[in-house]
This record gives C-alpha cells, sequence and structure tokens, in this order.
C-alpha cells in the first residue's frame, strides 16, 4: 500500500529563494549531486534543475533547483490584481508572462510549484530581512502550496535569525536551520523528518524516504567495511618478485624492489579509497588534501608512522592478545625505542626477518648462455601495525567523505586542521577491547596460512561486522 | 604655444587612457598621478572648462608615456590608437580620392568607347554619369533624415557599416605592419579603438559618423572630377559631336524646356546659345537614325558640350563639394560641442581634484575657507578615522611636496589660488553649508542631488551622516530625499515631478554655464551585498527615462550593516573588550555605513554595466 503511494506521486520540492542566498547548494546537499552548479555570482542558476533522489535505481523524491527571484514586486502586484480561482493562480500567471523576459525566473520558479511541488523556501541568516524578501514570502503564500523555511547562513552566525523567525512565523509550517555547506548526513536527515510537518499527505511517503536513506546509508557502510577488509588482505599478504638484473648488485635490487612494493601497496589503498568516495557520490570532493595533512603523505613516511596506529603499549597489548607472531613488535619493545625505529617500510625489510630473501637459482650454463637468475621476493608484510594504520586512514577518509557536504566545492584549511586533529587521536586506539580482539584475530587468520577456509570466511565476516559498525559510529 | 584641440584622433585615445585606467585597480596610484597632473599642469594654466582640462591630462599622460614607455597591468601606454586611427582616415582619403577619380574616367572611357563615332548621344551620357548619383543623393539623405528623426537606428544607414569594415580592416592592416612585436597588445588596442567608436555613439553622438561621411564626398567630388576631365579632354582632343536621340516622342520644344530648366543654376551668366543649346541647336542636334548624321550642323551638335560639362559641375561636383564642406563644419562642431561628462571622465575629474577636500590642504590655499568651519558637522569631528575625505593622506603629502617642489616662492602660492576665485565666483550655492567646500577648484563644484533610499535602511540610518558624506566626500548637495521601494511606479513618478522642479528652478533662477558638471544628480543608495536583480536594473532604467539623458544617476554602495554585531558584541564582551564594543557602537549605530565588500562591488559592476549607460556611475558610500 505505502509502496504505491510512493510509486504514483513522488513528492516533490521546490527550492525557491532570492538569488544567491545558496539554493543550489541546499539541493546538491540534500540530493548528494556535486554537479549542480554554484556560484558566488547571482543569477547563475536560469533554468528548473530537477535532482531526482534514486536508491537502487527507484526514483524515491526529487529536489528542484530553481532560479532566484527577479521581479518580486511585479509578481506581487499582478497576483493580488488576479481575481480567478484560486487554483489557477499559478498557471494563468505563467501563462501571461511566459513571453515576457522580465519574469523570466519568475515563470520558471513557480512552474514546479504550478505542478504541484512542495516549497523550501531558501534565506541567508547572516543577513537581514528586507523587503523584498517579505514580498517573495507573500508571493510564496499566495501560491496556497505547504511550504517550510530554511535559513542557510552563509556567515559564520546567524546573526538576523531571530528577525527572520519572526518573520516566518506568519507564512510558513515549518521553519529549519540548514547550513548547506556544512550539513552533515543526521542533519539532512532530520531536515526531511520535517519535511513531513510541512503536508500530511506526504507524511507516509517522507516517512518511506527516510527509511531508504536510512537503510541505503546502512548499505553504504557495509559495502566501505567489505571493501576495506579486502583492501586489508590483500595487502598484508602482497608479495613482489622480481628478476636481479645483469648488472646489478643484490642491493641495489632491493632498494628498486622496496619503491615498487610501497608504490604498488599505495595504490591498493587509493583504490579502494576511490570506491568509497564513489560510494557516497563525491565526484568533485577528494581527499587531495593540502600537503600539511598527513593523510596526503606517504603512507610510509616518518610522520605516518609517528602519528598513526596505536601506542607503543597498545600495539604490546594488541600482539599478547594475538599470542605469537609478534616477534618484530616485541623486539621493538625490548629495546625501548620509539616508532621511528619503523620511519620506513625499509626498516621493517631491514630487520631481517621473513620479508625479504634473496634466493639464488642454481647457475645453469648451457653452451656459454646464463639460464638461472637471481630472484629477491618481497613480503608480505604482515605487521600488526601496518593494519592498524591502514584502519585509521580508511576511517579517517571515511569521516571527511561522510562530512563533506556535496554543494561544498573548495577545499579550505579547516579541513585540512580536523583532518590533522584526527590523525593526532589515532580512531582505532579508541576501539573497545571487542574490536580490538576481531582485528587481532582477523590479522592473525589472514597472516597465517590456515588450511580452514570456512574457519577464515567466518573471521572476516566478523571482522566487516566490526568495521561496519565502527563505520555507523562515525559521525 | 599653440592652442590645442580635441581632434577625432585625441579623443580616442583619451578614450583608450580611461579604458586602461579602468583596468588599474590600485586607486591610490591613479589618485596621486592624476593629483599631481592638475596641481602642476592644470591648475597654472588657469583653464577650467572639463574640455580643456582633459586636454592637458591627455597630452601629459602620453609625454610620461613616451618618455618611460612602462608596463602598467600588462598594456603598452605609449601607444596611441588615436594616432592610427587618425593615419588610418588619412590613407582611406586618399585611396577614396584615388578610386574616385579613376572610377569617374572609366565610366566616361566606357561609355565614349561604346559610342564609337557616332555623335555623342547627350541624354544617355547624363543617365549614365548623374542619374544614379542624383539618386544616390536622394536615398541617402533619405535615410539620414530618417536617422537623424529617429525612424531607423543610425548603425543601420547603408554605405557605412561597410566604410566601418573598411576602416577595421586597414586599422589592422597597418597595426600589423608597422609593429609585429607586440601584436596581440596592438590588435586589443585596435580592438579598443573599434569599441570605443562602436560604444561611443551614445556619449558622442555622431562625432565618428562624420569622417566616414567626408570620405564619401570625397569620393563624390574625386568622381565627379574623373568625369568632368575625361570629357573635357574628350572634346579637346577628339572631335566630337553630340546630338540628342529620345524613343520617347518628344518635340524638340520639350527637350528645349527640360534643358532650359536644368541650366537655371547658371542661365542668369551663360545664357540659350552659350551655357546651353537654344531651340535652333536643339533641332538642329536631333538624331534621327534613319537619315543618318550628315544632315546634322556641326555648329548645331557642338552646342552641347556647355552644358553637359556645366550640368556635371551643378549636380554632381558642387553638391558634393558643399556636402563635403559641411561635413567638415559639423564634425569641427562636434568636436567642439563634446561635454566630457560621462562616467569616467567625471571620475577622473574626481580623482584630479578631490585632494582638495583634505583639511590640511587649507594652508595651501589662502583664499579657500578654513577647515574650522567643518565643526558645522559634528560627525565628522566625532569620528575623524572614518572621515572619508581624509583617505589618501600619503598622496597629499606627495602632492604638497610637488607643489612645493615647483613652486617654491610665496607669492606663487597666490598666483595658484587664483583659479579658485574663480571658481567660488562660479560655483556659488548661496546656502551655508555649501560654503564649506567653496574651495573645491572648477570645474568640479558641489552639485545638488536627489537621493533615493530603500525604506528598509531609511529608518535605520544616520540620515544627517549621509548628507554629510555626500557633500564631503562625494561633492553631492542632498537637497531632497525620496524613500523607495515600496511602490516602484509611484516613486518614480515623484522623482519625476521633483526633478522637474529642480531642473527648473535651476534653469530661471541659476545661469546655466554649459559645463554639464552643475546639473542635478540623482543618487541611488543600495547596500551591496544585495544581489542586484532585474527589478533593480529595470528600475534604474526607468528611472533614467524619467530623468534627461545625460543626469548623473550615481549608485551609492555602502556594505553590510553592522548594527547587529553591535548587540551581540554587547552581550558577549561586555566587560573584556569595551573599546572594541565602543567603536562598534558608535559605527554601528551612528554611521550605518561600512565599507564595500569587493566581490559584491564587482557583481554589481558586472549587473551594472548590461545597462550601459554611460552617465550611471558606482559610488562607494565609504571607501
Ligand atoms: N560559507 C557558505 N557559503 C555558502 C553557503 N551556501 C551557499 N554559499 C555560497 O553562496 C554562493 C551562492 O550559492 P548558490 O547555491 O549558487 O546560490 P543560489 O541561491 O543557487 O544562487 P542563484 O542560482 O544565483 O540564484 C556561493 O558562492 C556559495 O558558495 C553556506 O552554507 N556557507
Ligand atoms: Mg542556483
Amino acid at each position: 500500500m505505502d509502496k504505491h503511494v510512493i510509486m504514483e506521486k513522488i513528492p516533490e520540492f521546490a527550492i525557491i529563494g532570492h538569488p544567491n542566498e545558496g539554493k543550489s547548494s541546499v539541493v546538491s546537499t540534500l540530493a548528494e549531486d556535486d554537479t549542480v552548479k554554484i556560484s558566488p555570482m547571482p543569477g547563475e542558476t536560469v533554468v528548473c534543475q530537477i535532482l531526482p533522489v534514486l536508491i537502487d535505481g527507484q526514483e524515491i523524491i526529487r529536489f528542484t533547483d530553481t532560479p532566484g527571484f527577479q521581479n518580486p514586486r511585479e509578481t506581487l502586484a499582478w497576483m493580488k490584481n488576479y481575481s480567478g480561482p484560486d487554483e489557477l493562480l499559478l498557471k494563468t500567471f505563467i501563462d501571461t508572462h511566459c513571453n515576457n523576459p522580465d519574469f523570466k525566473d519568475e515563470c520558471e520558479l513557480l512552474t514546479p510549484v504550478a505542478r504541484g511541488a512542495g516549497i523550501i523556501f531558501v534565506v541567508d541568516g547572516s543577513r537581514p530581512v528586507r523587503q523584498t524578501d517579505r514580498i517573495e514570502m507573500e508571493i510564496l503564500r499566495m501560491t496556497g502550496r505547504p511550504r517550510m523555511s530554511i535559513v542557510n547562513c552563509k556567515g559564520n552566525e546567524p546573526v538576523h535569525l531571530n528577525q527572520w523567525q519572526n518573520e516566518f512565523r506568519k507564512h510558513f509550517n515549518s521553519i529549519r536551520q540548514f547550513n548547506a555547506h556544512k550539513a552533515t548526513w543526521s542533519e539532512r536527515i532530520d531536515l526531511l523528518e520535517s519535511l513531513k510537518g510541512v503536508d500530511q499527505d506526504w507524511q507516509p511517503a517522507i516517512a518511506m524516504v527516510i527509511e531508504k536513506f536510512k537503510e541505503d546509508w546502512k548499505h553504504r557502510n557495509r559495502l566501505a567495511a567489505a571493501m576495506t577488509t579486502e583492501m586489508l588482505e590483500h595487502i598484508l599478504t602482497f608479495t613482489m618478485t622480481e628478476n636481479i638484473g645483469e648488472s646489478e648488485t643484490f642491493n641495489d635490487a632491493k632498494i628498486r624492489l622496496q619503491k615498487q612494493f610501497i608504490k604498488k601497496i599505495e595504490a591498493m589503498e587509493r583504490l579502494t579509497h576511490e570506491k568509497i568516495r564513489k560510494l557516497f557520490k563525491h565526484n568533485i570532493f577528494d581527499c587531495t588534501l593540502p600537503s600539511n595533512s598527513l593523510l596526503h603523505e606517504d603512507l610510509f613516511s616518518e610522520k605516518t608512522w609517528q602519528f598513526l596506529g596505536l601506542s607503543p603499549g597498545e600495539v604490546a597489548i594488541a600482539a599478547g592478545m594475538v599470542g605469537g607472531a609478534t616477534g618484530v613488535v616485541i623486539d621493538v619493545i625490548a629495546a625501548g625505542i620509539t616508532f621511528g625505529v619503523f620511519s620506513a617500510i625499509g626498516g621493517i625489510l631491514g630487520a631481517g626477518s621473513a620479508l625479504l630473501s634473496g634466493r639464488r637459482i642454481a647457475d645453469i650454463t648451457f653452451k656459454g648462455v646464463k639460464l638461472g637468475k637471481d630472484q629477491v621476493k618481497m613480503g608480505p608484510v604482515c605487521n600488526l601495525q601496518l593494519m592498524y594504520i591502514l584502519l585509521d586512514r580508511m576511517m579517517i577518509f571515511h569521516g571527511s567523505i561522510i562530512n563533506w557536504a556535496h554543494s561544498r566545492r573548495e577545499i579550505d584549511e579547516s579541513v585540512a586542521d580536523d583532518i590533522t586533529a584526527n590523525l593526532k587521536k589515532g580512531f582505532s586506539s579508541g576501539w573497545n577491547d571487542k574490536t580490538k580482539k576481531v582485528c587481532s584475530r582477523f590479522f592473525q587468520s589472514v597472516c597465517t596460512k590456515s588450511r580452514f577456509k570456512y574457519k577464515k570466511q567466518q573471521i572476516r565476516e566478523e571482522m566487516e561486522q566490526v568495521l561496519f559498525s565502527v563505520l555507523e559510529k562515525q559521525v | 604655444m599653440k592652442k590645442a584641440k580635441w581632434t577625432l584622433g585625441r579623443i580616442i585615445d583619451f578614450e583608450y587612457c580611461l579604458r586602461q585606467d579602468m583596468t588599474i585597480s590600485d586607486d591610490n596610484y591613479l589618485k596621486k598621478r592624476d593629483t599631481e597632473i592638475y596641481i602642476n599642469q592644470i591648475l597654472p594654466s588657469g583653464l577650467t572648462s572639463p574640455s580643456e582640462i582633459f586636454l592637458i591630462w591627455l597630452e601629459s599622460i602620453r609625454k610620461t608615456a613616451n618618455e618611460n614607455p612602462v608596463r602598467i597591468n600588462d598594456t603598452h601606454r605609449n601607444f596611441s590608437p588615436g594616432n592610427m586611427y587618425e593615419e588610418c582616415l588619412g590613407l582611406l582619403r586618399v585611396i577614396f580620392l584615388i578610386a574616385g577619380f579613376m572610377a569617374g574616367i572609366s565610366v566616361c572611357l566606357a561609355f565614349f568607347s561604346y559610342t564609337g563615332h557616332q555623335p555623342l548621344n547627350v541624354s544617355w551620357f547624363l543617365a549614365i554619369t548623374l542619374f544614379p548619383q542624383l539618386c544616390l543623393i536622394m536615398v541617402l539623405s533619405g535615410f539620414f533624415l530618417a536617422s537623424r528623426s529617429g525612424f531607423m537606428q543610425q548603425k543601420r544607414f547603408v554605405p557605412y557599416p561597410f566604410l566601418g569594415f573598411v576602416i577595421k580592416q586597414s586599422l589592422m592592416m597597418l597595426s600589423r605592419k608597422s609593429l609585429e612585436k607586440i601584436s596581440s597588445e596592438k590588435i586589443d588596442a585596435v580592438e579598443a579603438t573599434l569599441a570605443i567608436i562602436n560604444e561611443g555613439k551614445q556619449v558622442y553622438g555622431l562625432l565618428f559618423f562624420w569622417p566616414l561621411f567626408i570620405i564619401m564626398q570625397l569620393f563624390g567630388i574625386a568622381f565627379n572630377a574623373g568625369i568632368l576631365l575625361s570629357t573635357i579632354s574628350r572634346i579637346l582632343f577628339f572631335d566630337t559631336a553630340f546630338g540628342w536621340q529620345s524613343t520617347l516622342q518628344m518635340s524638340a520644344d520639350m527637350v528645349y524646356k527640360v534643358v532650359s530648366m536644368v541650366a537655371i543654376p547658371w542661365r542668369w551668366i551663360l545664357p540659350a546659345g552659350t551655357g546651353f543649346p537654344d531651340i535652333d541647336q536643339i533641332i538642329g542636334s536631333r538624331i534621327v537614325l534613319k537619315d543618318g548624321i550628315y544632315h546634322l550642323a556641326t555648329n548645331d551638335l557642338v552646342s552641347w558640350w556647355p552644358f553637359m560639362c556645366l550640368t556635371i559641375v551643378f549636380y554632381g561636383l558642387l553638391p558634393r563639394i558643399i556636402m563635403f564642406l559641411s561635413g567638415l563644419v559639423c564634425l569641427e562642431k562636434s568636436l567642439e560641442q563634446q561635454k566630457f561628462d560621462h562616467r569616467e571622465c567625471s571620475r577622473l575629474l574626481r580623482r584630479m581634484v578631490m585632494y582638495d577636500a583634505v583639511p590640511d590642504s587649507g594652508k595651501q590655499l589662502p583664499h579657500a575657507p578654513s577647515i574650522e568651519k567643518l565643526s558645522h558637522a559634528p560627525e565628522l569631528s566625532h569620528t575623524p578615522e572614518q572621515t572619508p575625505i581624509i583617505s589618501d593622506t600619503t598622496a597629499v603629502s606627495d602632492i604638497q611636496a610637488a607643489n612645493t617642489h615647483k613652486k617654491p616662492s610665496d607669492t606663487s602660492g597666490h598666483e595658484a589660488a587664483d583659479p579658485y576665485k574663480q571658481s567660488s565666483a562660479i560655483s556659488d550655492f548661496k546656502d551655508a553649508s555649501s560654503s564649506l567646500l567653496g574651495h573645491i577648484p572648477p570645474p568640479i563644484k558641489i552639485t545638488p542631488c536627489i537621493a533615493l533610499v530603500p525604506e528598509d535602511i531609511y529608518e535605520a540610518m544616520d540620515k544627517e551622516f549621509f548628507m554629510e558624506l555626500m557633500k564631503t566626500r562625494h561633492l553631492y548637495d542632498v537637497r531632497k530625499t525620496v524613500v523607495v521601494g515600496i511602490d516602484f511606479e509611484k516613486e518614480l513618478e515623484y522623482v519625476q515631478t521633483e526633478y522637474a522642479t529642480a531642473v527648473n528652478v535651476k534653469k530661471t533662477k541659476e545661469k546655466p554655464d554649459g559645463f554639464g558638471y552643475d546639473n542635478w544628480s540623482v543618487v541611488m543608495l543600495q547596500e551591496a551585498w544585495q544581489p542586484p536583480i532585474r527589478e533593480t536594473l529595470n528600475f534604474i532604467k526607468s528611472l533614467r527615462k524619467v530623468l534627461d539623458k545625460k543626469t548623473r544617476i550615481i549608485v551609492a554602495l555602502t556594505g553590510r550593516h553592522v548594527e547587529t554585531y553591535k548587540e551581540h558584541a554587547k552581550t558577549e564582551y561586555t566587560e573584556t573588550n569595551s573599546t572594541d564594543l565602543n567603536y562598534n557602537t558608535k559605527h554601528g549605530s551612528t554611521s550605518f555605513f561600512t565599507p564595500v565588500d569587493t566581490s559584491d562591488w564587482e557583481i554589481w559592476k558586472t549587473k551594472l554595466s548590461t545597462i550601459a549607460d554611460p552617465w550611471l556611475v558606482m559610488e562607494k558610500v565609504i571607501q
């Protein structure tokens, strides 16, 4: 029954307002569409743009971006003089003025309202109310459509919020503060919740939309968790073998391979991040952050190792939980050396563990031609520390992706600062014991050759589940 | 020193320089430069009309540019598109003269060779040489009248778009030939020149039309001269007989009537028989094909040629010469009549003289009223840091330095002050407050204006302070304030009547001095952060319709009102930051006005430029 409601009439909301108040920004954030054109020049949007929200390929709600009012006074004057039936007001207005260039924008922006869209009126709360705004509100009131207002604060503070709210009370069923550039997912859901109050008829449909939104969000996080788990498996078990060139010493080959190895690992991580980015529908925003951000730094650079992952003590505890297979970690702690030892993967490689092996294939010469080759093999870097680093980085990436409003197009300093702060904190260090235990078990399962495929699969699912709940908690 | 005069080239250079200045964002640089020119060159010359002042300014700018060709904002200053334009016109003149002459000769030659050994048929000759010309003149004058009376746009004036195209091409060619190194800038300059010519119509009227007109007349003159010359040489060097022949049944009598009518202009000196054939000669020179030509008397056959030549002279050559001369006169007159009062001109003028509103300069100008009179305005003394008139102290001290450098002696100071005396005589507004700035030099004076204030801010703003600002900073004396924003139509009507009465009062009581700077203007106060929507632009357009075409409309922009911040500040920093609070309260509540955001300014600039009104000016209420 409910399904039919949605199928028959998809709720549509037209985002309306004065030019340059951030209508396109609101739409972009609400519909998670970063292709919507946003510009500091007023009058950027000139035609309506319908942005359907698709979930599982099915349209469940649509937001319509509209141009700003350009000629409100005359429009209102005409409407006040109109004497026909109320329900034809908009249609008559549009029919009368569609060829008049002075009313081009008004006709355009009232078209979705005329076909039954609800109204979301957007104003900038950091500026005072002016006569023009009152006129625009009056026009919207005269349309008789259900409407709510959004105070989108372009400045830093909603200085004039009270003034706006007083004005709004006269004209709108519902008022909300919504910062287009900063709104998070939960704020978006809140906004949808308040759309319910705008019109009784839409309540079930919008409740449904919210339900779908929530489901969809869960789904994305689940996928992200799975992607991360897969990435960890790949990276932790990754090995590389290279032939040593004719005139190359073993050491040169080692260094060459090391570089390639690091590059490969980085690429694997980036690929996963990219997939997560697409999952959250970001085409423009990318975590190519300013260089002072740690996330942007080399995965294996000293800084990264220093800042990410667990503290030495925690590593020891984690290692203890794993039990065995902790040679390297224990070594370090015993030596009382800080993380500096791990400043690069070269450090690990140089530690003389089983990571690196040169194998001399018997030098068989057949009629003077060398048949055998020296080979150098690297990996797997089965290192608990590395796993936690990758997890932390993923958390940071995920955190900034989900909090990045689709309307926000330029990356400023504050983002970088946020990320640096997060890096220092280290997400994984705050996880509870159970989570950490699962991680350690997963690590162990990946790093040891186990014959029990079934068990491996189970541990993997556990890991995904744990990661999912961690991601869900991220705000 | 011979008196410099405006020429087309100078005007193009002038506009070009103004355009270049528009691209320079460093206000202080411009202000310093222009003030220096004013102090050092214009003041000593004692000239007061904008046209003369700008001429000196232009010469000076060009001179410095030639002496040290610097790149300012990536544009070459020592480059004169005006010279190029004049060169190009000169070239075109020669080309059209030659072309006209050749065309005249070749038409004649073609005709003569076609008719061969028969006597020349006079009517055919005239039909070919004169008739098209006469038609052309008729058509053109028809067009001209139509365009003058507004039936048709001037740019549709048939041959002139073509000529414009030719000019463009030849300008391009010239510029390419003369300097290839900086060709891209040259091309830019050529484009700028063309734009100046194209867009200048609103400001300069027919000014740039006259050279084209003159060139066309040159062509006509040369064409007729060519015809005349080849006809005469034909007569001189060949035995040429003329006759007439008509397929229409025309009696000789009739022909005589027509001929004598055509000959009216010269009939009184050269009567029938000499200036034009008499009836017998006409009968004698009739060609009847079946009879052959042998019966025709040579005397009669020859009697036609003076008539032919005179016809060409009087109906082809003379009108062209008259048009040519009148073209020259019109061009001259048009040059003389230029008022130089459009937006960029007034901006330049202000830049040159605004230093004078600085209190300190009172010392320098002995005849100026002392600055103590500023105490009329309490706000000014309360908030000196906000008073915009001292915004540019560095420029002023430089100017003072320049001035003392130039005229070290004390006595010369009095000389320099002479123009001021003159000025206070010219710009004498009777009311007391305007004497405050009575020492502002000509041709700038405080001009009366009507202020349009949106009702949203009318209550909130400090009206006194606004008026004071307008007067001291912008030299507009707000005589009338109209609150707008409720019903545009009514308000426009009101402005119209107010303006009409104001202008009428002015016309009757004050003698007009023809500068165009003392007209009434209309100041429209706007908050810059409000995006200019179509409604605003339409309002400005309709405002223009109710005012004169050249009345200045000033859009005065102010920034975001800070009063609410003040309240904020009160609650948040009551104890901690009392000085800040004071600052806020004072500025928030007493002045209302704040500086305009640069991005807002740009937005307004872009939007207002779509109106393309040269007498629409943008100002910042507070810098
Ligand atoms: N800081 C900040 N800026 C915002 C916010 N919302 C919008 N802006 C800026 O305001 C400007 C206008 O935003 P748009 O979304 O294009 O406004 P619009 O209402 O669609 O404008 P038109 O299409 O011209 O009518 C852009 O420069 C945005 O970056 C916000 O929440 N915070
Ligand atoms: Mg938009």
